[in-house]
């Protein structure tokens, strides 16, 4: 195929739309960017304008407040330079959206980050029709299979109910944008309190104002630093970074667990060293991607993140062009979805500084950039006060 | 199947001791005797012999699976076991078995040694299609030889005891020989071990064989909390020099030698050169004292506390893979009575799991 046909391709600034000029999810700099959605290795400061879908505009502006937004509702079509362009769920967070390119009777569909299964946060995964479809492919291996998520809460519910019964605080580490609303929206709230770290609580507040769901919550800094009673059959939902930190000794005795499909693998788990691991993902499992794939009828596919060459060599063993784009997605899915995936992600997280800030401020440990070149920002740069310098 | 798959769920969750032991009580509470014998044969460190080929396993799954060779290989690459691999990759059940552990074991598992490739796809295709995840990984596991699960035997040996209601360290005694294969795990076998302690009368007439090698409680040294002068005249005392090693008592019976440690866990396989020792000693004998390590003609003992480097060290060295001791010894550069000193002590506390070859891994 002719590559100068193609209505998207990779450059250095990210995903590009030649006959739109625009980008998609750009990692540097951009005049246009249309974001999928509000992670931040795909949302990033510093572009001149910002298209997203309108459910997502609340917590795209709660993470880069004041950026130069325009948000479209799910279907609606715009058109950018004689390029028609829509925006239609990926089921992967609130307001996480697939991008539809059509020009000159060729339709090109960006899907970022996705899940088909049901989350009561977000609208479901919309399968678009396509000639081209850019996917992820995150757990793109045939080892990850997710159990349906209601059995997963269960097991949550029960393990929250078990330590509540010892007198115990229960600290789930997730993600603090989207997992840790679904999770919230999912459990059981008749069991005890819920607080949240203060990287969470905003991401809640968000939901709230979209109209999502979800049982009330305290931040934890709400509660004397001393009392350690407050927390006694609590659920704390806090991001993985606050694993082994000075934050987490004002909760006593406590249970810990860490939800994430990387938690799929035994040796994954057992390296986190945590009591329990549950499996739940925002991301497709391998089922889910050759479904969500077929569904498109796209001939051609490109991979941009995860599991790139196992996911290329299997489409194009299923007859399909396949081919890979390099981008910068995914970072934010180590701290995201997984820690541990990669040893050294997980191993660097536990010494990130700076989770003990839970004072409301919005704090996404950036990893030191596993996957990339690019030199390795410090984190004094973007760290809060030293675990130290907050534990009262 | 479901219950003993359930307990080594909930083991493998955890890293909680007192979970651990807790869900090892819940078991034996409710299983079967046939299927408690197998249970704590294999929790014991009991390992099946590999009754279908790797190569095989490897190719019925993938057929079952639809997976090409090499898509297989990356899944087994990024997951490093191969029946978790198998486990992943497969289809979800279409049926359910409601058989227990000890009828998978005698008349499914160890039935398949020697079959035909023919015969093997048929019934593995079958078994795996009953099975729900945590069912297939065991399965496969036991089916290919390797497994292990991450439980001390000391800690089987406790749950045991709570649920027999006997001593504990009877239980480790009656336990010694217990995952010799020699003796298939069975009902009758089972209900022997956990039967309640023997009467007065039986020792009376024969002491029980499990009674034969039983420490005297430890003779524990406590600080003085009076004036030493009430203890009266020095010259009636006999002092003892209380050195930094291992207390730990040897008992001699029967012919035989018993290495009890001071939390009362059996621990003669751990120093095969007292067990030597301990048979030149007249039968009754029975020593209470420190386990320490002397080069010939020094006159004092070798510095056999590790330091807290030391103990660092090791323990960081250590992590869920097996790890050969000489490779530990080498890595940790550190006087091998040093390493085995936090091996034990390890291994005490429930966090070191011992497999055959000289491997030794954290729980």
């Amino acid at each position: 195929m002719d590559a100068s046909q193609d209505l998207i391709v990779a450059r250095p600034e990210g995903l590009y739309c030649p006959p739109g000029d625009f980008y998609i999810d750009p990692w540097r700099p951009v005049e246009r960017a249309i974001i999928t959605h509000a992670h931040a290795d795909h949302a990033r400061f510093g572009h001149a304008s910002y298209l997203a879908a309108e459910a997502g505009v609340g917590v795209l502006l709660s993470r880069l407040p004041s950026i130069n937004l325009q948000g479209i509702p799910y279907g609606e079509r715009v058109v950018v330079n004689g390029v028609a362009v829509s925006l239609h769920p990926a089921g992967h967070v609130l307001g996480s959206a697939q991008v539809r390119v059509e020009h000159a009777g060729r339709v090109w569909v960006a899907s970022g980050d996705y899940k088909v299964e049901p989350d009561p946060t977000c609208a479901p995964f919309e399968p678009v029709r396509c000639d081209t479809f850019i996917t992820e492919s995150t757990f793109g291996l045939p080892i990850y299979r997710w159990e349906p998520s209601r059995a997963v809460f269960d097991g949550i519910d029960s393990w929250w109910r078990h330590n509540a019964a010892q007198g115990r605080a229960s600290v789930l580490f997730c993600y603090s944008f989207g997992k840790a609303q679904r999770i919230l929206a999912g459990v059981d709230r008749e069991i005890g309190p819920i607080f949240c770290h203060g990287a969470v609580e905003p991401l809640n507040r968000a939901y709230r104002e979209a109209g999502v769901d979800l049982p009330p919550t305290r931040l934890v800094s709400d509660i004397a630093a001393r009392d350690k009673t407050a927390f006694k059959g609590a659920l704390i939902v806090a991001p993985p970074s606050a694993q082994g930190s000075a934050w987490m000794r004002r909760f006593g005795d406590y249970s810990d667990a860490f939800a994430s499909g990387w938690m799929r693998l035994r040796g994954t788990r057992r390296r986190r060293g945590l009591d329990r691991g549950f499996v739940l993902s925002d991301h497709a499992d391998w089922p889910g991607l050759q479904t969500a794939i077929g569904a498109t009828g796209a001939q051609r596919v490109i991979v941009t993140h995860g599991q790139i060459e196992p996911m290329v060599r299997w489409l194009r063993e299923q007859g399909l062009e396949a081919a890979a784009f390099m981008t910068e997605y995914g970072d934010d899915a180590m701290e995201a979805d997984a820690v541990g995936a990669v040893g050294l992600a997980g191993d660097n997280l536990a010494q990130v500084p700076g989770v003990a800030d839970d004072a409301g401020q919005i704090y996404e440990p950036h990893l030191p950039h596993v996957f990339r070149n690019t030199p390795a920002q410090t984190q004094a740069d973007e760290a809060p006060p030293s675990p130290k310098a907050t534990s009262r | 199947m479901k219950r003993f798959a359930a307990l080594y769920t909930a083991l493998d969750g955890t890293t909680s001791t007192k979970e651990k032991l807790e869900a090892l009580i819940a078991y034996f509470s409710a299983a079967e005797p046939e299927d408690a014998a197998w249970a704590s044969y294999f929790l014991s460190g009991g390992k099946p012999r590999q009754s279908v080929p790797t190569r095989l396993l490897t190719e019925f799954a993938r057929e079952r699976a639809g997976l090409p060779e090499w898509l297989f290989d990356e899944s087994y690459q990024a997951v490093g076991d191969l029946a978790e691999t198998i486990a992943h990759i497969l289809p979800p059940a279409q049926r359910m078995s409601e058989l227990g552990l000890a009828q998978w074991i005698e008349g499914r598992v160890l039935t398949l040694r020697g079959l035909e490739p023919v015969e093997l796809r048929t019934r593995l295709l079958g078994y795996w299609d009953e099975l729900d995840w945590s069912e297939r990984f065991l399965l496969t596991k036991l089916i290919g030889g390797g497994f292990r699960v991450g439980v001390a035997r000391q800690l089987v040996v406790r749950a045991l005891a709570e649920v027999a209601g006997v001593d504990h360290k009877r239980i480790a005694q009656r336990m010694v020989g217990w995952t010799d294969s020699r003796q298939a795990p069975g009902a009758a076998r089972y209900l022997r071990l956990i039967a309640p302690e023997s009467t007065q009368d039986d020792n009376a007439a024969t002491p029980h064989e499990s009674d034969l090698g039983l420490p005297y409680p430890f003779f524990l040294a406590h600080p003085l909390q009076t004036d030493p002068a009430t203890l009266g005249v020095p010259s009636d005392w006999i002092i003892e020099w209380k050195w930094d090693g291992i207390r730990a008592q040897l008992v001699k019976r029967d012919g035989r030698v018993w290495l009890w440690s001071r939390g009362e866990d059996l621990i003669t396989d751990r120093f095969p050169e007292l067990a030597t020792l301990g048979a030149a000693l007249a039968d009754g004998t029975v020593v209470d004292g420190e386990i320490l390590a002397w080069e010939p003609d020094d006159d004092a003992p070798l510095d056999f506390e590790p330091g807290a480097s030391d103990r660092a060290r090791i323990i960081d060295l250590l992590g869920p893979t097996p790890l050969l001791l000489d490779d530990l010894i080498r890595m940790a550069d550190a006087p091998p009575a040093i390493v085995r000193t936090v091996l034990l002590e390890l291994e005490l506390a429930g966090r070191l799991e011992r497999h055959g070859g000289g491997l030794v891994s954290l729980i």
